[in-house]
């Protein structure tokens, strides 16, 4: 760990830069923001998918997703430029794919303009909370983009014509959406002067 | 069918009035540019070219083109002929907005024709918009606002642009009716700084304002807290708790607040310290509040750091401090009723009942101790704030307390003097005054220890009795406004009573209104007295309820009819007023007004007329006038009652008695009482069936020259007439002799009725021992008419004469008898003796030694002699004078020397002879 990272590590370094503080504030405060309506938005999904999305203990098979990995347990034990790199990658990812699932859902659920409404907000928003990410990561002179995964673009991903594994892929893009945020909020939190808030 | 001809028809018209319309507005030329677009203040330049064919068809070309302006013709100057067919023209500083420009020539040299025409719209470019501001409503939208900057008159566009770093956001087109702001129809993202700006754009141009960068949590417009709940402390009386739930953006930001609250019935809110407040917090205790008084609470939010802005009020919520012990005694006073019966005195024991900022609590009960002597106690627990109880004459103490669910109050100490108390030392300088809508009352403390005031007050009123409200101060004030429902326009009587240790002292009262109006109805004026010249008013003071203030002085007016009228003041403390310098027997009109110090109002008005006479001006002429009546009267009663026996001889003649008669003898040795041979001579014949002899009167004196006259004719003419015709009898009683001498005058008519008259005989002297008159008339039958000389009235008057010469008479008895004597002395005794003659005899032989004293005065008398006789000279001035006199005297001398025969007709025919 570099000298400069070892800096990050420590939230009094931080402190001393006011600019980055407040950047830092403004991001995490925004990953929490999102946090919330990633889970408003998770919630509003799976209403309108009908069952068995909406039962009790519904768990679908994690599939995985075209350009778009899952947090890994191991995300926690990475020092913290590099989660943020990783969480910047992944919301930088995020968009496309909720895009992909707000035209499925325009078509699958059309009288649900608040659904509509959210997956468009939320890939506007996670596109944000990336280029935040980034912008803190730039701060913290540390490069947008670590090493990126061999990973097809999320873009390219493709989408099945059959509508239940339509909105399997919608059920499991909302959730990882929730779950990178949640991941970025806890990232940027530790670099929260004062502690995780 | 025929729908079918009626389309053909209405395609054929149609076809036709295309074409022909098209014909119709082909113009001669144009006008370039079109549709111009100039700047206020800028150059313009229009050209109109003409067509060949017009050109042709008219015989114009670009020279006969001129501009119009407004149906105003541009002055040529500004033309330029460009060639042959097009003209232009120049303005310069266009400075109306809107400005129709049309071109045209003459047709044919004369025919004004139109060519063609546009509209010049001017205006000015937009300005830069400023101020640009945005106001995120939490969960809802994101507005923002500018300043468009000066009017540009013409239509401009403003378009509100947004973005972030990483995407554009669609335009946001402000509503028509709110064209400098824009409500952005997509949800800010907190916590994402976006860029915004304002363009600004018409048809001469386009302008941005500067761009905003801002982090939508900082333009925040929390929701209000909601929730807002209150509840009260056991423990503390003086703190309610507050408990409310955040709104949902506090999940997110931090957040300050800013807390009031009130009393229920106040208008106006206190505040929570802010730094109380400064941060997040869903529940806050308020402090130092009244107990058992209800609060009401309201609170916004917003974000911590200031910025942003505050949330809408949360919605009002109350709650109510808990109890505590009343934290002030009682007021308390008492009222002894004065008929008490023997031993004992009904005492009325009164107190208010606590404010609730006092009573801290439900009162529930009241606690009542009267303590006579030191160890003799009596309780009462009272629910009502009265208590009447029967005392002795003894002096009291009483004490109240007050009591509720915490506790009771301090006792409230009242002394009840005995029965002989004398109280004393009253409040000075008391006085009342109204002052911001409360009736203020203020005095002067005295110079004792005062425990405390008892201030009453009552409306005073003529229809209802003074019920008497009270209030208590304490011992240190002197100034404060009754707390009661003071109405306007009420007349209070105020009591002030110091209250001393030893029992209350004397009262003082004074009178106030709240607020003064003018009396509800004038006085009725009416007049006391009315004189000649003046008036006197008076009224009845107005009742107290029709007085609605002060009646500070009333105000008469009075007039005539056709007169101004007069105004007078008068003091209020008066009840009646003379009105002076009035006009006599003048109808007056008279009103009054009683004024206070708001206005005033009047009376009904009032009538009344001023005599013609003023009071005994009427007695003073009557009385006098009646006076002198009287006297007159009297006087003329004594002078009759002096006279009544020549009056009694005038009116009343005394008749001798027939029956009372007697032959008398005859006797040669018996003088003849009259010499009747004369008469024999004079009437030897005795043809004469009925004689009427006259017998003169030989004392009357003083004949009027005329009665001369006459008797110098009936001397001369009816000398050997001795039947001459008497007037007397008839209807005149007055009839004297003069008549029967003017009767002669009608001696031929006499003797013609002296067959049928019955005539009477009249004897110049008393009968026998009646009292002898100076005329005796005998009351004839005769219906002879009256003779002229009767109605005369100098006849009259010779009979007055006749009457005033036997006034004569008795003086000249005097002379007669003693001539010596004083005159004022012996004049009625005299009268008197004369009146005791009776004798015919004796009574000529007074006229002989008349006559004799009358020669024996004018020659032998004293000078004193003469000064009587002098005196009654001058009583003959009224008539008689000193040479008729002497001619009475002779005529007198004629019937001496004509000797007066008495023949009553009776003695021959009624068989009385004479003896």
């Amino acid at each position: 760990m570099s000298q400069r990272e070892g800096s990050l590590e420590d939230p009094q370094a931080i402190s001393l830069l006011p600019h980055l503080d407040a950047k830092i504030r403004q991001t995490h405060s925004l990953a929490r923001l999102l946090t919330k309506y990633a889970e408003q938005l998770f919630q509003e999904y799976v209403q309108h998918q009908g069952d068995p999305f909406g039962l009790p203990g519904f768990s679908p098979p994690r599939l995985p997703v075209a350009g778009l990995s899952a947090p890994t347990p191991s995300h926690a034990g990475l020092p913290a430029p590099e989660r943020l790199q990783l969480d910047a990658a992944a919301l930088d990812a995020l968009p496309p794919l909720l895009d992909v699932v707000r035209r499925r859902q325009a078509e699958l659920n059309p009288r649900a303009p608040r659904l509509l409404r959210r997956l468009e907000d939320a890939a506007r928003q996670s596109r944000a909370l990336g280029v935040a990410v980034e912008a803190v990561l730039a701060a913290l002179g540390v490069p947008a983009r670590g090493p990126q995964p061999e990973q097809p673009p999320a873009a390219a991903a493709a989408v099945s014509t059959d509508v239940f594994p339509a909105k399997v892929l919608g059920f499991r893009v909302c959730g990882l959406y929730r779950e990178w945020v949640s991941r970025t909020e806890g990232d940027l939190g530790q670099l929260v002067p004062g502690g995780p808030a | 069918m025929l729908t079918w001809w009626i389309t053909i028809v209405q395609a054929l018209f149609m076809f036709f009035a295309t074409e022909s319309i098209g014909v119709l507005l082909d113009p001669c030329g144009l006008i370039y540019p079109e549709s111009p677009v100039v700047q206020l203040g800028s150059n313009f330049t229009a050209v109109c070219v003409l067509k060949e064919e017009c050109m042709n068809d008219y015989a114009v070309n670009s020279e006969n083109i001129f501009w119009k302006t407004n149906h105003a013709t541009v002055p040529k100057e500004q033309y330029t002929i460009i060639n042959r067919t097009a003209s232009s023209v120049t303005f310069t500083d266009i400075s109306s907005l809107n400005t129709q420009l049309t071109c045209n020539f003459y047709a044919f040299g004369q025919i004004e024709q139109n060519v063609y025409g546009i509209t010049i719209i001017s205006g000015l470019p937009p300005e830069k918009p400023t101020n640009l501001n945005c106001i995120v409503n939490e969960d809802r939208y994101m507005m923002c606002q500018w300043d468009p900057g000066r009017k540009t008159g013409l239509e401009t566009n403003y378009t509100l642009k947004s973005e972030w770093i990483t995407e554009k956001f669609a335009d946001c087109k402000p509503k028509h009716d709110t064209p400098n702001s824009c409500i952005l129809d997509y949800l800010p993202v907190f916590f994402v700084n976006i860029e915004v700006w304002v363009e600004a754009e018409n048809a001469l141009g386009k302008v941005t304002s500067d761009h905003i960068n801002f982090d939508p949590v900082d333009k925040v417009k929390p929701h209000a807290p909601h929730n807002l709940s209150v509840r009260n402390s056991e423990e503390l009386s003086s703190i309610l708790k507050l408990a409310w739930i955040n709104p949902s953006i506090e999940g997110f930001i931090r957040l300050k607040y800013d807390i009031q609250y009130k009393t229920k019935d106040a208008s106006s809110w206190s505040q929570i310290p802010p730094e109380d407040t400064s941060s997040t917090r869903s529940s806050f205790t308020i402090q130092d509040l009244k107990p058992f008084t209800e609060y009401v609470f309201r609170m916004r939010c917003m974000k911590e750091d200031g910025k942003g802005f505050w949330s809408d009020w949360s919605e009002e919520a109350s709650g109510i401090t808990y109890e505590a012990r009343p934290s002030k005694e009682p007021s308390f006073w008492y009222k002894i009723d004065p008929s008490h019966t023997h031993g004992y005195r009904p005492v009325k024991l009164m107190w208010k009942t606590l404010p609730p900022f006092e009573a801290n609590g439900k009162i529930l009960d009241y606690e009542v101790t009267l303590t006579r002597w030191k160890s003799h106690f009596q309780n009462y627990r009272v629910n009502d704030t009265k208590l009447t109880v029967n005392l002795t004459n003894d002096r009291y103490i009483a004490t109240l307390t007050a009591r509720n669910l915490v506790g009771r109050s301090d006792a409230s100490i009242l002394t009840i003097p005995a029965c002989d108390f004398q109280a004393s030392h009253p409040v000075t300088d008391l006085k009342a005054f109204p002052k911001d809508n409360r009736l203020w009352v203020e005095w002067t403390a005295p110079n004792e220890s005062v425990n405390k005031y008892i201030v009453e007050w009552c409306v005073l009123s003529d229809h209802s009795p003074c019920i008497q409200d009270w209030q208590q101060e304490d011992g240190t004030v002197h100034l404060t406004y009754l707390r009661g429902d003071i109405k306007e326009s009420k007349c209070y009587l105020i009591t002030v009573t110091p209250v001393y240790p030893d029992g209350p002292g004397s009262h003082e009262s004074v009178r106030a209104y709240l607020k003064q109006a003018a009396p509800s109805k004038g006085p009725t004026v009416r007049t006391k007295k009315v004189g000649k010249n003046e008036a006197v008013l008076e009224w009845d003071k107005l009742p107290v309820d029709d007085q609605n203030g002060f009646i500070r002085n009333y105000t008469i007016l009075y007039k005539t009819a056709f007169g101004n009228e007069i105004a007078v003041n008068v003091d209020s403390s008066h009840t009646e007023y003379t009105l002076s310098s009035l006009t006599s027997d003048t109808l007056y009109m008279v009103r009054m007004a009683a004024y206070t110090d708001e206005g005033g109002k009047y009376g009904p008005g009032f009538t009344f007329t001023t005599p013609k006479f003023a009071q005994g001006e009427i007695e003073a002429i009557v009385v006098p006038v009646c006076l002198a009546f009287l006297l007159t009267t009297l006087l003329g009663v004594l002078f009759c009652f002096n006279k009544r026996d020549l009056i009694k001889k005038h009116i009343w003649p005394n008749v001798p008695d027939p029956s009372k008669s007697h032959i008398a003898q005859w006797s040669p040795h018996t003088p003849p009482r009259h010499n009747f041979n004369s008469k024999d001579q004079m009437y030897p014949d005795g043809n004469f069936t009925d004689v009427s002899v006259v017998e003169i009167e030989a004392n009357v004196k003083k004949p009027l020259p005329e009665d001369l006259k006459s008797l110098d004719l009936f001397k001369k003419e009816k000398i050997s007439t001795e039947g001459h015709s008497s007037g007397i009898g008839g209807s005149s009683c007055m009839s004297s002799s003069r008549p029967s001498i003017s009767s002669s005058d009608e001696n031929e008519s006499g003797q013609n009725t002296s067959s049928t008259v019955q005539y009477s005989t009249v004897v110049h002297s008393g009968y026998r021992h009646q009292v002898p008159s100076v005329q005796v008339f005998s009351r004839s039958e005769s219906t002879q008419p009256l003779l002229d000389s009767e109605e005369r009235p100098e006849d009259l008057q010779l009979v007055e004469n006749v009457d005033s010469g036997e006034g004569i008479l008795p003086r000249q008895q005097y002379f007669k008898q003693n001539c010596s004597q004083h005159e004022t002395s012996q004049d009625i005794p005299h009268f008197e003796r004369s009146n005791q003659v009776s004798s015919v005899s004796e009574e000529d032989f007074v006229r002989l030694k008349q006559q004799q004293i009358s020669d024996h005065i004018s020659q032998s008398c004293g000078s004193g002699q003469m000064k009587m006789f002098q005196e009654v000279s001058t009583a003959d001035v009224f008539g008689l004078g000193t040479k008729g006199e002497v001619e009475i005297f002779e005529t007198v001398g004629m019937d001496e020397g004509m000797p007066k025969s008495y023949l009553p007709q009776t003695v021959r025919q009624g068989g009385y002879v004479p003896q």
